[in-house]
């Protein structure tokens, strides 16, 4: 058997006087060498000449697949031996191909390729295409060689860096596609010999060491480019069209578009925006020419069938990408884990290089110890917080239990059929609710319609799921903000008891103030969130400006969550940075002067309206009050007494539990160690009561009546800066007593311990066993059942909903599909009146004239419905305008009639604001940007 | 150990060192606190959104009016029709048969009062427009059995107390829709034997301008003195009764049967006849409790309880019958009276008599807080009696069509005072501000009629509408 081993080089100096050496080496060297440079402008046609003598190597400048075509016509041995500029045989390679040639009689053989200058690390041995276009090694990622891949096996093909291939196969199949300068052209040639009838087989016992030069971005030639995702992308995707059968090729483009959007939606998240950049680009240079993917298709035509079986067993499965995904979406994951961990071990290195030397052992650590050697359940017995966490959230969904099916009340209106309802009032401008409006949705509907798709598209899981998990999720954010700053603020490890009672109590606050069971979701949302909040805000004082940076996108995205449940929030914070940076202003002009130590924090104050587009917008045409409005039906706003015991009025715990944390709070004051953090925590809290005072007085005039601000988010942030203020002064209490004598200081101490112990648990005890609430199962509509079944044909057959009596006025509400559900509420309330309604209900019920009668069915309206008891006067004026027909009620105090002519459907049709849409894109690129900038930092490719 | 006691006293020390000014961070914390607690002080009290204030409602001239007057008993005049408001203009007055659609135009003119030609059946007059505030009517027994039937009103809620279904003394219900739309009604029965449950009274549907006459007979047979409320579920139904009495020894003789005030713990019967023969009080107590009237006489001078008058009592959802002893019945002719009743329960009240051979029935009176008119008979003998509810007002009274003023009347609480009227006055409107009870009383020698004044119906209240709370 002859061999001619063929080089070909570009700019390869670096590499090439290694592989010349081992070309030299070979224990059976081939008959003949040749070298093919394709315009090095380094000395790689000096070294080859001088190695191999000039005669051997000639220069044409190319892409490889051309220097390959270019060489083909002087070779005359029976294999030829592919070699790249960067790609060292071992000394044995040539010889173990060709004995595997001559054992499996294959047609093209290939070395296993290792990393190069690594030498242990696997690269590829043989190489298939993935349904997706990814080039599949079946390897894991950075796998050693340890000779666990040691059969001769078919594959589809073998990297062109080290091929031993028939000449008479490279000629039949006219070498490799020039449409492949250089990448993908290996498993295009090798897909092609497959359907041709060829064999191609990888030997791993023959080695060749690959630097993957080009690959890895260490040489841009014209044909690689600067972008090689991009290169590589376009090749795998020719590759893949040219190459597959004709009848599945609309689905495959199919298939690779969304495949594309997906991986650069992927590579977004992980911020990598050029990769995304490189993965649209490479598709579009493909679908841009139809007639080179035509004419390559044509060329293969007379290969074989491209569905053989012998064809496809080479193919990678097809489950391969999803498993890939799922792997990528498992390490963005754990790198969003990882970085909490990572900051986590931050504060404790931090901590022992501050303390100056290992101290003594920590109950925990022995603790640890501990669980290293045993089993799961020991570790969970033995672990007190694991324990009375397990009871918290055991109890928590037991205090809970009604949330379990569909609830309303209070501020809660019944959850919509489905999270499809939401979507609606999210991406259209216009409503068909009340009489049709363009008033901005609230919020917070973006997030629950994301919530109930994810909850297989169920409104109604979406709502239980926020009153099942707010308590919990509370503690578990307050638990982990609270463990950082006692930390800080003390000075001393934080301890889990007191860190314990924290998160504790902070989750009782949402059960005990009353928000949860008077159907606040709102509030209930923000609880849940406030400490993440928090704790994402700590970032801010980082040392590393990237983590500041991080850091005021992450807190940003939360505060605009809490904003859109509570929109004071937002206020609150753009006063509070003011506030910190006029500080800083005047302690450290030059620190804020710095860019990364501004810019976070204008991005915090900043980003939250660009991501509530296009509410924010929205409400400039309307009432900018309303931007107060708390989430939910609009409720009774808390007095003084009930902001200083933190409750919100009505069913609440009793207001002495909340009074009770006072005392402490105020006491911390005179500990002097932890006396810089409580005070912050004092001014936040004079801040927030200086906000809800200011609040009150503001009076919002809607259609319906005057209401106040909402000030949820205060009461909240108030109740957490005290228990913040108590937890850091408790921490080293006790073993600052335990040396001294004993005097008035002790027992004053154990009665504020037991004080302070007394409000989360008689908080919580209160709401898992009295619990009074607003909350119950939504009921059958009040609308008789053939009206609401009616009423569901459309949003323009209405039934107009007359209650109160003549005497102290009559109130009016128009019921449309499903009545009133969640979200649509506030959209109700910012409606500005329409008078030329209102005026047409007042004469209906005084005077209903047949021409009026006539008018009403065009607004929409089927029916008029007055629950029981129904004012007789009314009752009776209605029963005696023409036009009108009484119709059937539930029970005889209900009346109810039928307007004779029918309601025209497209009597509510609109059209929203044109910037609707606009703004609405402009807020999804902003979502996915903000989203890209908090996640961990994708490690350059390096 | 020493070494720790050293540095326990040098953090004492630092302590003491510290301790001479108060620290400013300090200083900034007692300083938020008390800002905290000054915000509190500036905070508003909770309010609760949904407590909206009452909206008064407005009113207006009424637009449209329609009443139903009983058809004609033998003998009768022509229908009696009248306005109580002077400034009559655009809009018409229409007379329809109210058992059919047969109508016809009539004309009152403004301020007036006179007889209409017209059908002798029942008939439903609608005014609209400006011919709706004010009207009222009422149709006349022939000269030798004077009798007095007023139209009543479409109302949610009618009373007639001491109808009968027995042999001598029969009652019939006319129920009447005004309305193009259907009507319901509710028929409800009290007899001395309490509430007639099972009577087949409920539901009673009238169509777009129907009528229908319910014969007590055959709801409840055998009943001698029935309370009847009469409940307007749907639309608008007025209604009247007829009544027949055959007194002892006499011929029968034919009556309307007027409405009487609703169920209260007092009672009063305006313009009690000086004599009278079998004087009946039907009283009837719907609650549920039992209850015990007592009867007392608002005279001239003074309010009065006769002594030796036993008290009544009433068993719950009961008609007590109870003749009124002839000691009574000797007051009662010393001076124009209205009779009182006290009871311990919400009751209804009526009180029947035989005036020489002819039967007359006394409602309790609708308490009326403004103007109020009946129409007259045009025959002398006919006395107002006016009597005030608790409170002293000063009464304008006005005889529409005659050529005299206005009579100026101050009523005192707990008396009765009586104004007599002209011969030929057709109408009289009493134009009043504070709650009042009157009738008039015509006594001839055939017999005697009483009018219970009703409330003229000039303004239409219109409700405040404004949206539901969100």
């Amino acid at each position: 058997m002859t061999v001619t081993a063929l080089l070909v080089s570009h700019d390869g100096a670096r590499w090439l006087p290694a592989v010349l050496a081992g070309l030299d080496d070979q224990q059976q060297p081939p008959d003949r060498v040749l070298a093919v440079d394709t315009g090095s402008t380094d000395e790689s046609v000096d070294l080859i000449s001088a190695a191999l003598g000039p005669d051997a190597v000639s220069v044409h400048h190319g892409s490889f697949p051309q220097a390959v075509a270019h060489a083909l016509p002087h070779l005359t041995t029976e294999w030829v031996w592919l070699l790249h500029d960067d790609a060292r045989p071992e000394p044995n390679t040539l010889a173990l191909l060709l004995d595997a040639a001559a054992a499996h009689g294959a047609d093209i053989v290939g070395p296993k390729l290792r990393e190069w200058p690594s030498l242990r690390r696997l690269l590829e041995i043989g190489v298939t295409i993935s349904g997706a276009g990814r080039r599949e090694t079946g390897l894991e990622r950075g796998e050693y060689d340890q000779g666990q891949h040691q059969d001769v096996r078919e594959v589809l093909a073998v990297n062109t860096a080290g091929m031993l291939v028939r000449r008479s196969v490279l000629e039949q199949l006219g070498g490799f596609d020039p449409a492949l300068p250089v990448f993908g052209n290996d498993i295009d040639f090798g897909w092609r010999a497959a359907r041709s009838g060829f064999t191609t087989v990888v030997v791993p016992q023959a080695v060749v060491f690959h630097a993957e030069a080009a690959a890895r971005g260490l040489r841009t030639t014209t044909t690689t480019g600067r972008r090689v995702h991009r290169a590589e992308r376009s090749a795998a995707l020719y590759t893949l069209l040219v190459n597959g059968s004709g009848r599945s090729l609309p689905l495959k483009v199919l298939r690779l578009v969304l495949g594309t959007v997906l991986r650069g939606l992927g590579f977004l998240l992980a911020r990598s925006p050029g990769l995304a950049r490189d993965e649209f680009g490479a598709l579009m240079s493909v679908l841009a020419h139809p007639g080179r993917i035509r004419s390559a298709r044509a060329d293969r035509r007379s290969l074989g069938d491209p569905r053989a079986e012998r064809v496809t067993r080479l193919l990678a499965p097809w489950w391969l990408p999803y498993r890939h995904g799922f792997d990528f979406a498992g390490e963005v994951a754990s790198a969003v884990a990882n970085q909490g961990r990572d900051a986590a071990d931050r504060r404790r290195v931090a901590r022992i290089d501050a303390a100056g030397a290992v101290s003594e052992r920590r109950l925990d650590d022995a603790d640890e110890d501990l669980a290293a050697d045993s089993g799961l359940l020991v570790r969970f017995i033995t672990s007190p917080a694991a324990v009375l966490s397990t009871v918290l959230l055991l109890l928590s969904v037991w205090g809970a239990r009604e949330a379990f099916h569909g609830i309303t009340g209070g501020a809660l209106s019944p959850a919509p059929e489905g999270s499809g309802d939401w979507w609606r009032l999210v991406t259209q401008g216009w409503h068909q609710i009340g009489q049709g409006t363009d008033a901005p949705t609230p919020a917070y509907v973006l997030p629950l319609a994301l919530v109930g798709t994810v909850l297989l598209g169920s409104a109604s899981a979406a709502i239980s799921l926020l009153f099942v998990a707010a308590v919990p999720l509370a503690a578990w954010g307050a638990w982990r903000f609270g463990s950082v700053v006692a930390e800080l603020g003390s000075g001393k490890p934080a301890s889990r008891w007191i860190v314990g009672w924290a998160a504790l109590t902070y989750a009782a606050v949402p059960v005990a103030s009353g928000a949860w069971g008077q159907g606040r979701f709102g509030v209930l949302a923000s609880a849940a969130l406030l400490p993440w909040l928090a704790h994402a805000a700590l970032g801010l004082t980082d040392s590393s400006a990237d983590r500041r940076w991080r850091a005021g996108w992450r807190s940003s995205l939360l505060l605009a969550l809490l904003t859109a449940f509570t929109p004071a929030a937002w206020l609150f914070v753009l006063v509070l940075v003011a506030i910190v940076v006029v500080l800083l202003f005047v302690v450290a002009r030059d620190l804020v002067r710095r860019p990364s130590v501004w810019g976070p924090l204008v991005a915090l104050v900043l980003t939250p309206p660009v991501l509530l587009l296009p509410g924010a917008v929205g409400l400039l045409g309307h009432d900018v009050s309303a931007l107060f409005l708390e989430a939910g039906r609009i409720m009774a706003q808390p007095g003084a007494h009930d902001l200083a015991a933190g409750r919100f009025g009505g069913p609440s715990a009793p207001q002495w539990i909340g009074l009770l944390l006072l005392l402490p709070a105020v006491l911390a004051v005179f500990r002097v160690r932890t006396r810089a953090v409580v005070t912050a925590c004092w001014l936040l809290v004079a801040l927030a009561a200086v906000f809800a005072a200011t609040l009150s007085h503001v009076s919002i005039e809607l259609p319906a009546g005057t209401a106040r601000p909402g000030s949820g988010f205060l009461l909240l942030l108030a109740q957490a800066a005290l228990i913040v203020a108590v937890m850091v002064a408790g921490h080293g209490l006790r073993e600052s007593f335990t040396g001294a004598s004993f005097g008035w200081r002790q027992p004053v101490a154990g009665l504020l311990a037991v004080v302070a112990l007394a409000v989360p648990t008689c908080g919580l005890l209160w709401w898992v066993a009295d619990g009074d609430n607003l909350l119950e199962r939504p009921t059958d509509s009040e609308v008789p059942a053939y009206m609401a079944q009616a009423a569901h044909e459309g949003a323009g057959h209405g039934v107009l909903m007359l209650r109160g009596d003549a005497a102290t006025g009559l109130t009016w509400r128009v019921h449309r599909e499903d009545g009133v559900t969640v979200g649509q509420d506030e959209i109700l309330a910012l409606t500005g009146p329409d008078r030329g309604f209102g005026a047409q209900i007042q004469q209906l019920v005084a005077d209903p004239t047949a021409e009026l009668v006539a008018q009403l069915p065009a607004r929409g309206l089927d029916y008029i419905v007055m629950p029981g008891p129904a004012d007789a006067q009314v009752a009776a004026t209605l029963d005696a305008a023409t036009g009108l027909t009484q119709a059937s009620s539930v029970d005889r105090t209900t009346r109810a009639w039928q307007f004779d002519q029918p309601a025209r459907a497209d009597a509510l049709e609109g059209d929203g604001p044109w910037w609707h849409t606009w703004l609405l894109l402009v807020q999804l690129v902003a979502i996915i940007v903000v989203a890209v900038l908090c996640g961990p930092a994708r490690k350059e490719q390096s | 150990m020493s070494g720790a006691r050293n540095q326990g006293r040098r953090v004492a020390e630092r302590h003491a060192t510290r301790r001479r000014g108060m620290s400013p961070v300090l200083a900034v914390a007692l300083g938020a606190i008390v800002v905290s607690g000054a915000a509190l002080a500036l905070q508003q009290p909770s309010d609760d959104p949904e407590q909206a204030p009452d909206l008064a409602p407005a009113s207006r001239p009424l637009t449209s009016l329609s009443m139903l007057c009983p058809g004609a008993v033998p003998g009768s005049p022509d229908l009696t029709v009248g306005h109580g408001t002077t400034d009559g203009g655009e809009g018409e007055l229409v007379s329809r048969v109210a058992a059919g659609e047969s109508s016809q135009k009539i004309n009152v003119p403004a301020g007036a009062a006179t007889t209409v030609p017209g059908a002798r059946e029942a008939v439903m007059i609608t005014g609209s427009g400006e011919q709706a505030p004010g009207l009222f009517g009422a149709r006349f027994g022939a000269d030798q059995h004077p009798a007095a039937g007023q139209c009543a009103t479409p109302a949610g809620e009618r009373w007639f107390v001491g109808a009968g279904a027995g042999g001598l003394h029969e009652s019939k219900i006319l129920l009447a829709n005004p309305d193009t739309g259907p009507a319901v009604a509710d028929l409800t029965l009290w007899s001395t034997t309490g509430e007639l449950i099972d009577v087949d009274s409920r539901g009673l549907t009238l169509t777009g301008h129907g009528s229908d006459v319910v014969d007590l007979a055959e709801l409840a047979p055998n009943r001698d003195a029935l309370a009847v409320r009469v409940t307007v579920s749907r639309g608008r139904v007025a209604a009247t009764v007829t009544d027949s009495y055959t007194p002892r020894g006499g011929d029968p003789v034919a009556d309307w049967l007027p409405s009487t005030a609703g169920p209260a713990t007092t009672q009063l019967i305006p313009a009690m006849p000086r004599s009278l023969g079998e004087p009946t009080l039907v009283l009837a107590n719907p609650g549920t409790d039992a209850g015990r009237v007592t009867l007392q006489v608002v005279g001239e001078e003074s309010t009065f309880t006769p002594r030796g008058l036993d008290d009544i009592d009433i068993p719950a959802g009961e008609v007590a019958v109870s003749e009124l002893p002839a000691s009574l019945v000797k007051l009662l002719a010393e001076e124009n009276t209205t009779l009182r009743i006290e009871s311990t329960q919400p009751v209804v009240a009526s009180l029947r008599a035989v005036v020489a051979d002819d039967l007359v029935h006394l409602p309790a009176g609708d308490v009326i807080d403004g103007d109020s008119a009946t129409a007259l008979p045009g025959r002398a003998g006919s006395v107002l009696t006016l009597t005030p509810t608790d409170t002293a007002s000063r009464v304008s009274i006005e005889f529409p069509g005659q050529d005299r003023k206005a009579t100026l009347v101050r009523l005192l609480p707990g008396t009765t005072t009586s104004v007599p009227i002209p011969a030929r006055a057709r109408a009289v409107v009493v134009r009043g501000t504070r709650g009042y009870v009157g009738a008039v009383r015509t006594v001839s020698a055939a017999g005697a009629s009483v009018l219970p004044l009703r409330e003229l119906a000039v303004e239409q209240v219109i409700p405040a509408v404004r949206p539901q709370w969100p």
